[in-house]
């Protein structure tokens, strides 16, 4: 397959881009240059340690080993070549490949980065779902028997929830179809920064790993959450915690720049605010939030880091283990919008299509996206209810409740949408609207956690697992195989069954609701969050659970593995399958090369399906 | 800014390329959501201060490293003005001559830093101490970044010569190098005053 990417050094001769001559593969090249900078930074490290007792590797060297790790990947997959040479003006001798290959190496094509982001994401899934997997199997028993120790079960549960915050919530639908999909959206051949976009997406597996693997230091029984002064009673293992996060979180951090440089500079002519698609205002949220709170969760991290190694005392002082739980919160709760964001978003962006319907109340959708963005960093403290005094929680509380109002904007355009619509139900639009019951379901037991009396019953109980499940996976995770789906054609030119896939939305929501509703009941029945055993009372409940639970991991599979399949194998689809008027679809499928060879101009909004409509978009020859 | 190509099949920096209006703009408005970012990490730490160690100020604090380093970085940001100034009349050598001693005054201003928070005068575990000293640290690695930044900028005009299309990077890097500048000097005051 010859392929010329959009941005490519190569396009603007017209010529087809050469194979450069076999050369060590990148990926390979970069495990080789982390082991040198580990052991290099490692070894000097240890070596000026004044401490003659110490080990080779001990706290501190691991740290500095671990970014000297992290500088030789980056440089290794195509950073030194691409980056750091012509930056310091040496001539560039790295070319862009062709193929399958240009997946696995340093890319600057958006379109390649993007679908690096999402294999990667999807990767942690896997992962993620793995140790989900264990949990569970463990909890099909009242007593210990898949692990040896409570602290074993704890550090999976970090595990998992750690891979599925960081490297899917927060990635799959920014950085993976948000690389994707906005600049095309925006009408516009390339991201912004996409030199640096292209190295900042192979920190994600670099971060997946760092943190899949670090039970080998020690164990951690924190949660996603890294709680101080906990964690330094911890194993060595959560240095790896914060480490992993920490990388993880930059590439984000680099993503959401991309974005918002993006999205403010990069549009077509005639795109004002006003036609901005929706997904393209979802990402623009995220992305603020992003650029305001993980600047303040690194440093936080770093902070815990420092009081894990040094040790300093910062968050044992004073009465101030409660300093932490503040900044955590701060960037966490921002966090679950920050997941939550993209997929309402998404649903306003495919329900019209599908509807063939002009969008309901635009303007109000877009003011919900904004007020969520802004209010979500005003109800931390509802996580921290029981550790709080009224004049803390009434106000939380209290933010907490209004959120819901913007939130049920999205609900009030979708539904205003598809009433009275020749509605398509098809895999895509099923699986948005399975996501607006799941995160329905997930919203109203959230109100009902806002209060403080019942917060103060159900907190640390399965109650509250059920409803960030139900947020999460049913709002982000059903809305990211929608976006799947309804992309298919887009990404690779083919298209699925839709019986094959309406067939697998089922499984995954039956297996879903089957699961997370019991943990609302579970934990009304007095099942503890944290806990690898329980009274037996609660044992044959949470044995039913398990085996649901497993059938949703792999109602999953069979989702993946299919859209693998149709991705591969599935029979052609048409260029615009859905009819779709936003500008992606102007674009050709499968999406490989110069996205447009002469610019859009936008003419009209996107979404208005009204009778004499006129297209949305022109193109200046 | 994607790299492009010329006649001859060269794959051109983005110095190579001449910069209009809009895309001038474009790369402001990043490098402005890239500061504000950057300003993020520093508003948290002098707040954690407060949190940890109310106002108050160790009397054992070093002074004079702190008064230097603010000198120093002083005249680094009046070099890379001066180096702007150059890159306005596309004054290649003139740039190389600023940047030479704006990168050895950035230089000098990352060592006074680390000075006091790393000579032993300060007891690492004492409320005051253990913010003063990640405060620091970080003011110092922000500014290491950006010395780097000013090494590949430097590097840059002297490798590419006459080949330069643009200057955005000398005027993004004295850009930097004055918003280091004013962090130092709020956490400065904040942390030896207030």
């Amino acid at each position: 397959m010859s392929v010329t990417p959009g941005n490519s050094p190569l396009q603007a001769t017209g010529e087809l881009p050469v194979v450069p001559r076999r050369r060590m593969s990148p990926p390979m090249k970069g495990v080789i240059w982390a082991a040198i900078g580990f052991l290099l930074l490692n070894s000097i490290v240890s070596g000026i340690d004044p401490d003659v007792l110490h080990s080779y590797v001990n706290q501190v060297s691991v740290v500095f080993g671990w970014m000297g790790a992290m500088v030789g990947w980056l440089f290794g997959v195509g950073g030194w070549d691409a980056l750091v040479k012509p930056a310091f003006g040496f001539p560039l001798k790295w070319k862009e490949t062709v193929g399958w290959r240009r997946y696995f190496e340093y890319s600057t094509d958006h379109k390649v980065i993007g679908i690096q982001y999402m294999v990667s994401s999807g990767l942690g899934f896997l992962i993620a779902g793995i140790a989900a997997m264990m949990m569970r199997l463990q909890l099909m028993s009242d007593h210990m028997w898949l692990f040896q120790y409570s602290k074993g079960y704890l550090t999976t549960v970090g595990v998992h929830g750690t891979i599925m915050m960081f490297s899917v919530g927060t990635v799959f639908m920014v950085g993976g179809l948000g690389n994707y999909l906005i600049p095309m959206m925006v009408g516009s051949n390339s991201s912004a920064f996409s030199r640096l976009s292209g190295i900042s997406v192979w920190m994600v597996p670099a971060g997946i790993m760092t943190v899949a693997f670090s039970p080998l230091l020690g164990d951690w029984t924190t949660g996603w959450r890294g709680y101080q002064p906990l964690a330094s009673q911890d194993g060595d293992g959560i240095i790896f915690y914060y480490l992993g996060v920490f990388i993880l979180l930059l590439s984000s951090l680099i993503v959401a720049l991309n974005l918002v440089a993006t999205i403010v500079f990069k549009r077509a002519p005639g795109l004002t605010w006003n036609r901005l698609p929706m997904y393209a205002w979802g990402m623009l949220a995220v992305s603020f939030l992003n650029i305001i709170w993980i600047p303040e969760i690194m440093m936080t991290f770093i902070l815990a880091l420092l009081a894990k190694i040094v040790p300093l005392p910062l968050f044992t002082a004073v009465g101030s283990p409660m300093v932490y739980l503040q900044m955590f919160w701060l960037f966490g709760h921002p966090e679950v919008y920050i997941v939550v964001v993209p997929a309402l978003a998404l649903w306003m962006e495919i329900l019209p299509v599908l509807s063939k319907k002009t969008l309901f109340a635009r303007q109000w959708g877009v003011i919900g996206l904004v007020f969520v963005m802004l209010l979500s960093g005003m109800v931390w403290a509802h996580h921290l209810f029981p550790t709080q005094g009224n004049s803390t929680i009434l106000p939380i509380s209290f933010f907490t409740e209004m959120i819901s109002i913007p939130t049920g904007f999205a609900f009030m355009v979708a539904i205003g949408t598809i009433w009275k619509s020749k509605f398509t139900l098809n895999t895509p639009s099923l699986l948005v609207l399975m996501s607006m019951f799941n995160f329905l379901i997930g919203g109203l037991t959230g109100v009902f956690l806002a209060d403080p009396m019942v917060n103060m019953q159900l907190h640390d109980t399965f109650f509250v697992v059920g409803h960030f499940h139900y947020t999460i996976i049913g709002g982000m995770v059903f809305s990211s195989f929608a976006a799947m789906y309804y992309y298919l054609p887009k990404f690779s030119g083919r298209t699925f069954n839709d019986k094959w896939g309406q067939f697998g939305a089922y499984w995954i929501f039956i297996a879903f609701n089957a699961t997370f509703f019991q943990f609302f009941i579970v934990g009304l029945r007095g099942m503890n969050r944290w806990v690898p055993v329980y009274p037996h009372y609660l044992m044959w409940q949470n044995f039913e659970i398990s085996i649901c639970a497993f059938l949703l991991g792999f109602g999953f599979l069979y989702n993946i593995g299919y859209i693998i399949w149709a991705w591969v194998k599935g029979p052609a689809a048409e260029e615009n399958p859905w009819k779709a008027k936003t500008l992606e679809w102007y674009a050709p499928s499968p999406a490989v090369g110069t996205n447009f060879e002469t610019e859009p101009q936008v003419v009209n909004g996107f979404y208005d399906y009204s009778d004499g409509a006129g297209e949305a978009v022109v193109f200046q020859s | 800014m994607a790299a492009s190509s010329n006649q001859s099949n060269d794959v051109l920096y983005p110095m190579q390329t001449p910069l209009s209006r809009a895309d001038l703009f474009k790369l402001k408005g990043g490098l402005t959501l890239f500061l504000i970012g950057l300003a993020v990490p520093i508003l948290l730490l002098l707040e954690m201060r407060y949190v940890v160690a109310g106002g108050y100020v160790a009397p054992q604090v070093t002074q004079w490293p702190a008064i230097a380093a603010t000198v120093a970085m002083l005249l680094s940001g009046l070099f890379t003005v001066a180096g702007s100034k150059s890159a306005k009349k596309a004054n290649r050598p003139g740039i190389v001559r600023s940047y030479n001693w704006a990168i050895l005054f950035a230089l000098i201003a990352i060592i006074l830093i680390g000075i006091p928070a790393f000579n032993g005068v300060l007891d690492p575990v004492s409320h005051y101490g253990e913010t003063f000293i990640p405060t620091m640290g970080t003011i110092d690695v922000y500014l290491f970044f950006t010395w780097i930044g000013m090494l590949a900028t430097r590097s840059r005009v002297k490798r590419l010569g006459n080949k330069i299309e643009n200057y955005w990077g000398v005027y993004a890097t004295n850009i930097v190098l004055w918003f280091m500048f004013v962090c130092w000097v709020v956490t400065w005051v904040q942390l030896y005053y207030l």
